[in-house]
């Protein structure tokens, strides 16, 4: 008998033809996951298997495991050889203080001789006879002994499921490219997204020496702390220090926040279009400051029309943001107080709902190609 | 590089390192030991504390107890002087964070605690301590010299204020700014405990030290072996503490070193011309606290950083906090504390350094002011 981890997949049961891609890739997932572990990840016909860990190590794994994106549920199984003998031998000798329980059996070796219903029967009989205070309950039983009777003429006998983080593969949704502040919200949107198969690549935007190393290396921080779901992560860092400047000389002061962030979505679309990434992301929530009310989300949508722009956090408060934030472990750090790029500069009333015109006409006085281009020949990648 | 951030912490000189190294190799035996190496270390251990005791002024009678470094000292001190029957317990508005801190700790634990308020200055307010003085008051803690603005506060008076209203109070005084760079008489202040830390005179990080004139004024915070009069149990870090000693046996002369640091200063000063900005403190001159009008303080650090010369905002400890504590309660608006850095110079310091130092802050400031314009 051996111990191992049983992996559930969710969604993936929906993509019919495609279901091999996707279940390739969550296999390598897994295993990039678990590559600090000493064991083995396996599939098998509709399940992956963790084997040959310690046991030690079954907690941390289980911990680390349940964070890929597709999997859907995990448990912890005892794998006997499909062998009628061995299995009733087993059951027979299964002792448990549960008052009540049911037995269910998953029969995917369809060549096994008994059907589920029967054998549930029988098995069920063993555990009555083996624990004398227990009584059958099928509906809600306080234990559930499944019994996964496998293609590969392995049987799986678990008792609990352990719910796992769900999604899509990652890396299996293109890629996105996530403006990330140093926030709270933009991890959070990041996590979302990639939660959907979407490889993330963080774009973050630095004004030095209006913003410190401190500020920069919370954000290289907060990707690293990503990269529990992703896996790695590459993040682009663009100087904005002589940009914010031009705009605080030259265009209204209620305009810098507008205007700010136009740039920022033209510099996106040219990393986008390097990268191949197919969509920029970012952590707005409606209505949170004034460069996300519904005019000022138009007014900086216009200014790249290539990509669409993701906002996963656009219809949620800033409590359930944080929510999220706290648990996917990005809160704390998100919370570090460094000046990030859009506090720099803050002009005293930012204008709430810009007009596109204004923002145009403010904007002409800037040389914007000259201030992106310097910009782009100056940034920095890192592989976090 | 120009290093002016040296009360955050200094490089440690050869003569330490050496000793360092010879400690935690050759001489590694644990002092507990009743093997000769290990009573031998013993007896380095006592030759160390006599060394630290009269730079302090005072004759070693077995009252200097080694700890992982200033913060534990001064944890120390307070949480092991402490006793139920306290009525009152008054530190000044300006303390380190690891005093300041532990006061409000016992505060939220229903300590009657309170402050002593600063003068503009950076000096304790010497008014408002003896209004708040009287015979309820048990324990005092207020430092010598401010870590952010260097300014010096009387201890000696703080003393005589005491005696005169409550002579029974214990008074602790946290001397890491002051220990090393200013003339220093423990029995002249009359404070029962004193604090120290290594890595701000060229020692190494991870040791400090307390005075105590009465052992029967602490009970331990940290139990275990018994070492160090059984008030701080733990081996003895015995490399860092010989390093300790070094570093304070290489001092040199405190008032030639003195004398030194104030024509840096003043070298530096002489740069900023006419810049209009706010000394916020001038007394040792160690450290120089400087405010500046429309700018953020932190954005000339940087600039300065990428010239190569490494300056502060605040003090290093309070740096992860936004607002400074000490500057707002010596009066200073938003503005003038958003504005604020500190330069900290060393007996290492040269002129050309400060000179240079200056001239670069002159023209960060304007390169800044022009920036912004």
């Amino acid at each position: 008998m051996n111990k191992v981890i049983l992996l559930r997949f969710g969604e993936l049961y929906l993509k019919g033809k495609n279901k091999g891609y996707f279940e390739r890739i969550l296999l390598k997932n897994i295993k990039e996951n678990l590559k600090n572990f000493d064991c083995n990840v396996v599939k098998i016909s509709g399940r992956y298997l963790v084997t040959d860990f310690d046991e030690m190590d079954c907690q941390s794994i289980i911990d680390s495991v349940s964070n890929v994106f597709g999997l859907a549920s995990l448990s912890i199984a005892d794998e006997i050889d499909t062998d009628i003998k061995g299995i009733n031998e087993y059951i027979s000798n299964f002792k448990t203080e549960a008052k009540t329980f049911r037995v269910t059996v998953k029969r995917a070796d369809k060549t096994f001789p008994i059907s589920s219903n029967d054998y549930e029967r029988e098995l069920g009989g063993y555990v009555l006879a083996n624990n004398p205070n227990i009584k059958v309950k099928l509906k809600n039983p306080e234990l559930e002994l499944t019994v996964e009777i496998r293609e590969n003429k392995k049987t799986y006998i678990l008792t609990k499921e352990v719910t796992c983080v769900g999604g899509m593969p990652y890396g299996t949704s293109g890629r996105g490219l996530v403006l990330l502040s140093g926030g709270i919200d933009s991890p959070v949107a990041s996590y979302m997204m990639a939660k959907r198969g979407m490889e993330i690549i963080g774009l973050h935007f630095h004004s030095f020496p209006y913003t410190s190393e401190q500020a920069k290396n919370k954000v290289k921080k907060l990707a690293k702390l990503l990269t529990v779901y992703t896996g790695h992560m590459t993040l682009i860092c663009c100087p904005f220090t002589k940009i914010q400047e031009e705009i605080h000389k030259h265009c209204a002061p209620e305009f810098m926040i507008t205007i700010m962030r136009r740039i920022m979505m033209r510099i996106a679309k040219i990393i986008c279009d390097k990268y191949e990434a197919k969509a920029i992301i970012t952590g707005e929530s409606l209505a949170q400051v004034a460069s996300q009310t519904v005019e000022s989300i138009n007014v900086s949508n216009d200014a790249q029309k290539t990509y669409p722009v993701f906002r996963p956090c656009i219809g949620m408060d800033k409590t359930e943001i944080i929510n999220i934030s706290q648990k996917i472990g990005t809160f704390e750090t998100s919370i570090l107080p460094y000046e990030d790029c859009c506090t720099v500069f803050l002009p005293k009333n930012p204008v709430i709902k810009p007009s596109l015109d204004k923002a145009i006409k403010e904007e002409s006085k800037l040389n914007i190609d000259e201030l992106i281009n310097d910009a782009l020949e100056q940034l920095e990648v890192d592989e976090v | 590089m120009v290093y002016l951030d040296n009360s955050a912490t200094t490089p440690i000189c050869n003569k330490a390192l050496e000793t360092l190294v010879k400690y935690s190799s050759e001489n590694y035996y644990n002092p507990s030991a009743i093997y000769l190496q290990g009573v031998s270390v013993n007896s380095d251990i006592e030759s160390a504390k006599q060394t630290i005791t009269n730079a302090l002024g005072v004759k070693y009678n077995n009252n200097l107890i080694f700890t992982s470094g200033a913060t534990e000292a001064n944890n120390l001190a307070i949480l092991g002087a402490y006793r139920k029957s306290f009525k009152k317990m008054l530190f000044s508005v300006g303390e380190h964070p690891s005093v300041y801190n532990v006061a409000l700790e016992l505060k939220k634990r229903g300590v009657d605690v309170d402050f002593v308020k600063l003068q503009q200055n950076g000096e304790i307010d010497y008014i408002d301590l003896e209004n708040k003085l009287n015979k309820e008051v048990s324990f005092i803690s207020i430092m010598l010299v401010n870590n952010e603005t260097g300014a010096i506060n009387d201890i000696h008076r703080v003393f005589e204020l005491k005696n005169k209203y409550c002579p029974d109070a214990i008074l602790h005084s946290d001397g890491v700014q002051a220990f090393g760079k200013i003339k220093i008489n423990l029995d002249f202040l009359g404070v029962d405990l004193f604090t120290v830390s290594a890595h701000k005179i060229f020692g190494p990080k991870g040791i400090g030290a307390l005075f105590v004139k009465n052992k029967n004024l602490l009970n331990p915070i940290i139990f275990g072996g018994g070492q160090e009069y059984g008030i701080r149990s733990g081996t003895e870090n015995v490399g860092a503490i010989m390093a300790f000693k070094s570093a304070v046996d290489d001092f040199g002369n405190i008032k030639d070193n003195y004398n030194h640091v104030s024509k840096c200063v003043d070298a530096f000063l002489g740069e900023l011309k006419t810049i209009n900005c706010l000394i916020n403190s001038h007394h040792s001159p160690y450290v120089l606290s400087l405010s500046f009008c429309g700018i953020n303080g932190e954005t000339l650090v940087h600039m300065m950083e990428k010239r190569d010369i490494l300056i502060s905002r605040g003090s290093a400890c309070s740096s992860k906090k936004s607002g400074n504590r000490i500057l707002e309660n010596m009066g200073l608006t938003n503005e003038q504390t958003l504005g604020s850095i500190r330069i900290s110079f060393s007996k290492n310091t040269t002129i050309e350094d400060a000179i240079f130092a200056g001239k670069t802050l002159y023209e960060c400031y304007n390169e800044l002011k022009d920036r912004l314009k």
